[in-house]
């Protein structure tokens, strides 16, 4: 594997594919965990070590125990059992260490289970990567690039909702309207990246 | 469809997720975090609006505090004695008395005032003060940018007819929120039953404050020589009523001769309502 490969695979995963921004994945703790920077970046973080160890695991599962008995119909409800545990993982690991990040977060942090950028990421690995050589390798590395690219996306966004907290809105924009707007037009800057060539 | 398919994939996932299980219920046990029900019931009595009024990060923190630190039970301002008594009774202590607190802004005049330039921008005090020192030329008066009224959990901030920001007592559960969000320090924590108010801030001396607002307090001192219980004191040019010592008599509503306190008993005025019709102090 070549540093270009790396390269290319940040480039792709964190701007020219991002999650959120142009495969619209994960959308719901995107708009629910962004008001403020510190529970975003928790957030951020969260799915990043979801998102890598998911990759990492369910990778080996699929290459090792769900080709070679010839269950890959089951890769949904395996992939699943896997993301879940591991959600489970970071909660009880939270809520242990990180109290105050745990109570911010809420809801959202059993949502990562049903998140499905990381799902997505899963399943995006096993069709790439799934006979080539250094497969465990990329998969696992996508699945880190993804996660620092909905971090990137969370942080984005939680900047910018901080600054709105200011601004005039007109009535009928305020809240979750004006979110969805800003979240379109970051889109479009992101749409830029896919020209970009490596 | 074989019945070999179905045992093993029924047995391929029966054993994920015993492998799982197994792992997750390992690590709960190096995790587990032991917490007092005690937290989760007083967290449900608390309002849970997070106002911070208690001094506590949120109705969360508080109730912690409450268990585990033998926090005081009457910090809660908005739960009022209710809340506190529900506490009391569920930590087997005896219900402190709350007296109720609402929040009065000590200034009239900003929509009055003279203006220093026109501003146009976001229309925020906090971010209008930095700006120059404040759109109005009085330093210590209201920016109208409301902040305040924006911070108010339960909307009992309203705008009077000259866009003067106020507090409806009656609304006011006392959180002071807005009370931290003032850039110039308007508002203050009063009492619910002291209803008279000097409502101006200003430390000018008599002849500025005439100059940049009608409705300022000029340091006449007769409120201070009207005040039968000695309530009322000078600082630096400004009458400030000691809400310990006043008895709420109202007598020196009537001598104050640029109309600044308030008796909000008989008649809400909202502030600076009055000075319509007063033609001669206009500017």
């Amino acid at each position: 594997m070549t540093l270009g490969q790396i390269i290319a695979l940040f480039m792709g995963s964190v701007f020219v594919q991002n999650f959120i921004f142009s495969r619209f994945l994960g959308l719901c703790p995107y708009v629910g965990v962004s008001k403020d920077t510190p529970s975003a970046m928790g957030m951020g973080f969260a799915v990043v070590f979801v998102m890598t160890t998911a990759s990492a695991v369910t990778w080996i599962l699929y290459r090792y125990i769900l080709i070679p008995f010839d269950l890959t119909y089951l890769k949904i409800v395996a992939f699943i059992l896997v993301i879940a545990s591991f959600v489970q993982f970071v909660e009880m690991f939270l809520k242990k260490t990180f109290p105050a990040l745990h109570r911010s977060l809420g809801i959202y942090l059993p949502l990562i289970t049903t998140n499905c950028a990381v799902l997505g990421v899963a399943f995006l690995n096993i069709t790439q990567f799934e006979s080539e050589s250094y497969g465990f390798a990329k998969s696992t590395l996508q699945g880190f690039f993804a996660g620092i690219g909905f971090m990137l996306a969370m942080l984005i966004m939680s900047g910018i909702r901080e600054k709105l907290e200011y601004a005039e809105i007109p009535e009928s924009m305020k809240g979750l309207a004006i979110v969805f707007v800003t979240a379109g037009l970051i889109s479009i800057a992101f749409l830029g990246f896919s020209g970009f060539k490596l | 469809m074989s019945i070999d398919a179905i045992i093993y994939s029924t047995g391929a996932l029966l054993l994920l997720g015993i492998g799982f299980g197994i792992a997750l219920s390992i690590s709960s046990k190096f995790l587990r975090v032991e917490e007092d029900p005690r937290i989760k019931k007083i967290s449900d009595i608390l309002p849970n609006i997070n106002c911070g009024a208690c001094g506590f990060a949120g109705c969360f923190s508080y109730a912690e505090a409450i268990v585990t630190k033998k926090e005081k039970i009457n910090l809660c301002m908005p739960g009022g004695e209710k809340t506190s008594k529900k506490i009391a009774d569920l930590m087997g202590m005896a219900p402190d008395s709350i007296e109720k607190k609402v929040a009065v802004i000590h200034c009239c005049g900003g929509g009055i005032g003279r203006k220093k330039y026109d501003y146009s921008g976001v229309k925020d005090c906090r971010i209008i003060n930095m700006v120059a020192g404040g759109s109005v030329e009085c330093a210590y008066g209201c920016l109208m940018g409301y902040a305040c009224l924006k911070s108010c959990p339960v909307h009992a901030i309203e705008k009077n007819e000259n866009r003067m920001p106020y507090v409806i007592s009656d609304k006011c559960i006392g959180c002071g929120r807005c009370v931290n969000t003032c850039p110039r320090n308007l508002i203050e924590l009063v009492e619910y039953v002291k209803k008279v108010h000097i409502l101006c801030s200003s430390h000018d001396r008599g002849a500025d404050v005439i100059k940049v607002c009608s409705v300022g307090c000029i340091g006449c001192g007769k409120c201070v020589q009207a005040c039968p219980f000695n309530a009322i004191r000078m600082e630096n040019n400004l009458a400030v009523i000691d809400y310990s010592k006043c008895k709420v008599c109202g007598k020196c509503v009537e001598v104050c001769p640029v109309k600044v306190i308030y008796d909000w008993r008989k008649n809400f005025i909202m502030p600076g309502k009055q000075r319509k019709s007063d033609k001669k102090n206009e500017l």
